[in-house]
């Protein structure tokens, strides 16, 4: 059994370790190039843009959340689930469209404009992230805060923060390895960062090594942040032994104070989605009808299918990681199964690269089975240039996602309603899906919308790995975008938006099912 | 709910399935395609390679990868079985990179020969350019005298301090622009070149070739080193707003001269281990065709690389260049040293 889980881990675990064979044969001139130049600056505008779009973010997203969790206001139903809507606008995209139409706004710097960018782009994370933490709080806890006279504020510091602490931790972290990750946005707004780093060194000074040494840079911020992440987790572990139910304790906000709080709900969505949808919208109104062909059809329902495939892979993926973390005691296989986080790390074209000579590996062994039993060669490749590449690449970087949203989740329930199955003669793996599954929907929901979003507009790892002629909207959008025919790019990029959409909706009718069920309970 | 959701299991399979077998499939090496693994990203070359199977009924497959480094990853990973038949990139020292790792065959065919120039094919014909685009100077004709600037290192005069617009030296055609001084002048003067024209920039680099135009026409800078094709693609162009931002700009072709306008080539090869060659050879002589030659020239307004195909209407106004031809190949050797040069001098 250890010796299978091993095995199974290791599949995973492989291209993302092979990263470290390059540091194996470093290249020094390159280096010392870069460290009397520009790593400098690499890195100082790496930190300081991460750490002020997840200041932002932080900022924006939980105070969203928490008005949407506790209070009522006019149209909150609607903002609930349209503030999740700027998800499916790739940053790269925003960028492009704000400053199409630059001259109609103040002339802002560079950093600034990549700031606001990137925070409209990214809060979602944070939000949604927020909201699940603070939907599983228990109001009995709320309830009994109250009954010290404590004021909500004073209940929001003392007791939700603290208690949703590992969850909008870990939404953090995702906006801070997307910013650290991101090439579109901040290439467009030259500012150099370790990402930009990775692409010049490797395409332009022709050094793969060289942009390896930088990933690994990437490498030592991320994990100190999933480090801290567990440390956080380690100290604030509680358990609520009574499940969530669903009775809203909502304080309802009068007068301007409503008026106010839908404001500030308005005023993100309206950046980060109406805005430049509207735009995008005139765009190909201005086309006209040849905007939508066949081709464009057939990228859509691919994509769609893609995605969709790929992401339900992921978070039954993302689900085997939790669960053997939670349950196997041995420290070898634990490091193991945590160190899947490290794939969101990794740049999609650093990647793409390690997946390709991963798959050589699976290829050439099964060639060599494949002579072994008919003694002659296999004519071609059978994993490498097919679908097949492209989902293996998606679950090493996206399982992370799912993992650590089902994680997070998991640590809240308490092992006794694990024990109290065992006792009553359940196997792991029933309990697993009689009892976790249920308990986790919501996290594997949200998973699923982050991780389908993701696919969606995932471009690197994509570009290098597909099958001949697979055409999907991000790579149309990119390309159309990056020849400069952002007229062009529009009706690919507003379905890119509107598949993005989709999950959303889905999350959103979700929540209502289950309000109303409870509704019926009572 | 049922039926919908026994309908959803069923696509989701078939379309594995079809992944699966379609890959199993391609593997057979008796269809009658090619497989082109290209750089380009254009929607001209779709209508080429319709035209290329209506012609002759060889299916063109294609993986489009932006970056020439990925690609040439992607074929070295697949090895010997890689289906591969014809590498596209653009620019040379991409070219160059895969000619490094010897990716290309040598081959030589009257038609092709005839077709394309001397100076555009790559030592042991392993290479063969398709098409050419300039990278030239446009400026404001209000603000800029006529023969103020005639060539690249004009631009390092004095009085162009905090006039010159750029976009970043991230992308691959300022990077060769470079590369092509360093074969010129040497590092040293190339060196201090590059440091004056970073002094000499109206804004830090943003946006792309396009934006840099426009940013003329908002008064941000004067002059702008942008490709041939996107001047070409506003004067073409029959919105309102690209007519405005093209009305007052000129071009200039610099190095007219002496040794010619600094041009990036897309350039196609065909792989050491095609398992189609015949149908890669007929492709790449169906791309250096005059009717092809011409269509790429119409579409994208690209240089044709044959000598007897008519310019389109627009390129010729826009009068007719003199290339820099003469170190073509050093150009892809020159890139790094050029990137070292723009770290140090801290063009972003």
């Amino acid at each position: 059994m250890k010796i299978f889980l091993i095995l199974f881990l290791s599949v995973f675990i492989i291209p993302i370790a092979s990263i470290f064979i390059y540091l194996l044969s470093p290249d020094r001139e390159v280096w010392r190039h870069l460290y009397s130049t520009v790593l400098g600056t690499y890195i100082s505008n790496t930190i300081f843009l991460s750490a002020s779009v997840c200041f932002v973010t932080l900022l924006l997203g939980v105070s969203l959340a928490w008005l949407i969790s506790y209070y009522q206001f006019p149209l909150k139903k609607i903002f609930e689930w349209a503030l999740l809507l700027p998800f499916s606008f790739p940053a790269y995209i925003l960028a492009y469209v704000y400053y199409s139409q630059k001259d109609k706004f103040i002339d802002l710097n560079s950093y600034a404009a990549a700031i606001i960018i990137m925070s409209l782009a990214f809060y979602p994370y944070v939000y949604l992230f927020s909201k699940q933490a603070f939907s599983e709080i228990s109001p009995s806890i709320i309830y009994a805060s109250k009954l010290f006279h404590n004021s909500p504020l004073k209940t929001f510091w003392k007791i939700i923060l603290p208690l949703s602490q590992p969850a909008i931790f870990s939404g953090t972290l995702l906006v801070c390895m997307e910013v650290m990750g991101d090439f579109g946005t901040v290439d467009f707004f030259s500012i150099d960062t370790l990402a930009t780093g990775i692409y010049r060194t490797w395409f332009g000074l022709g050094s793969m090594n060289g942009a390896i040494q930088i990933v690994f840079i990437l490498f030592s911020f991320i994990t100190s942040a999933v480090l801290l992440d567990l440390y956080f987790k380690k100290k604030k572990r509680f358990y609520q032994n009574q499940l969530p139910y669903k009775q809203k304790i909502e304080r309802k906000l009068t007068g301007i104070y409503g008026y106010l709080a839908s404001i500030f709900c308005f005023i993100p969505i309206t950046c980060a989605f109406i805005l430049p949808v509207f735009i995008l919208l005139y765009n190909v109104y201005q086309l006209g009808v040849k905007a939508f062909d066949k081709e464009f059809l057939e990228i859509s329902v691919r994509s769609f299918l893609l995605s969709l495939s790929a992401s339900v892979f992921c978070i039954l993926l993302g689900f085997i990681f939790a669960t053997i973390k939670k349950f196997k005691r041995e420290k070898s296989i634990k490091i193991m199964a945590e160190s899947i986080s490290l794939g969101y790390a990794i740049p999609g074209s650093v990647l793409a690269i390690t997946v390709l000579y991963t798959l050589k590996i699976f290829d050439d062994l099964f060639s060599n089975i494949y002579f072994f039993i008919f003694q002659k060669e296999y004519p071609a490749l059978i994993l490498s240039g097919t679908i097949f590449a492209l989902f293996y690449a998606y679950s090493i970087k996206f399982t992370s996602v799912s993992f650590h949203s089902i994680q997070s989740s998991m640590t809240k329930i308490s092992p006794s309603l694990f024990w109290a199955s065992r006792i009553l003669g359940y196997s792991t793996i029933t309990t697993t899906f009689k009892i976790y599954f249920p308990i986790l929907k919501n996290s594997l929901l949200i998973s699923f919308i982050l991780i389908f979003v993701d696919i969606i507009k995932e471009l690197p790892a994509t570009m290098v790995l597909r099958p001949f002629n697979f055409e999907t909207i991000a790579i149309k959008t990119y390309n159309l975008a990056s020849d400069e025919r952002l007229k062009e790019a529009s009706p690919v990029a507003l379905l890119i938006v509107f598949l993005g959409i989709i999950p959303v909706y889905i999350l959103s009718k979700y929540n209502l099912n289950t309000k109303k069920e409870t509704k019926n309970a009572d | 709910m049922k039926i919908s959701r026994r309908v959803f299991r069923n696509v989701f399979v078939s379309f594995l399935f079809t992944g699966f077998f379609a890959s199993i499939a391609g593997a057979s090496d008796k269809e009658n395609v090619v497989n082109l693994y290209t750089s380009r990203h254009y929607g001209v070359d779709h209508e080429l390679f319709q035209k290329f199977e209506k012609e002759t009924g060889i299916k063109v497959n294609e993986i489009q990868i932006k970056e020439a480094a990925q690609l040439i990853e992607r074929v070295k990973s697949e090895g010997k079985k890689s289906p591969a038949d014809v590498i596209i990139t653009v620019d040379i020292g991409n070219a160059w990179k895969a000619e490094q790792a010897e990716l290309y065959q040598s081959i030589s065919t009257p038609t092709l020969k005839n077709s394309v120039p001397a100076n555009l094919i790559g030592p042991d014909q392993k290479w063969y350019a398709l098409t050419l685009r300039g990278r030239a100077i446009v400026y404001d004709k209000t603000r800029v005298k006529e023969n103020e600037i005639q060539n690249y290192e004009d631009l390092a005069k004095e009085q162009f301090k905090g006039r010159i617009l750029a976009r970043t030296s991230n992308h691959v055609y300022n990077q060769s622009l470079v590369a092509s001084l360093l074969s010129a002048h040497g590092a040293e003067k190339t060196e201090n070149w590059t440091k004056i024209i970073t002094e000499n920039l109206a804004r830090k680099p943003e946006g792309g070739d396009i934006d840099q135009m426009k940013a003329i026409a908002q008064n941000k800078g004067d002059i702008a080193i942008v490709n041939t094709y996107y001047y070409a693609r506003l004067l073409k162009s029959e919105d309102p707003e690209d007519q405005k931002v093209v009305k007052n700009l000129a071009i200039v072709f610099p190095n007219q001269k002496n040794r010619g306008m600094h041009i990036n080539a897309s350039i196609g090869g065909i792989t050491k281990y095609a398992p189609h060659k015949e149908n890669a050879i007929k492709f790449m002589e169906f791309m250096v065709s005059k009717k092809a030659q011409e269509i790429l020239a119409q579409m994208n307004n690209e240089y044709p690389v044959r000598n007897d195909v008519e310019w389109t209407h627009v390129l010729k106004n826009m009068g007719k260049p003199k290339f820099d031809t003469l170190n073509l190949s050093k150009i892809g050797e020159n890139t790094p040293k050029a990137i070292v040069i723009l770290d140090k001098v801290g063009w972003r």
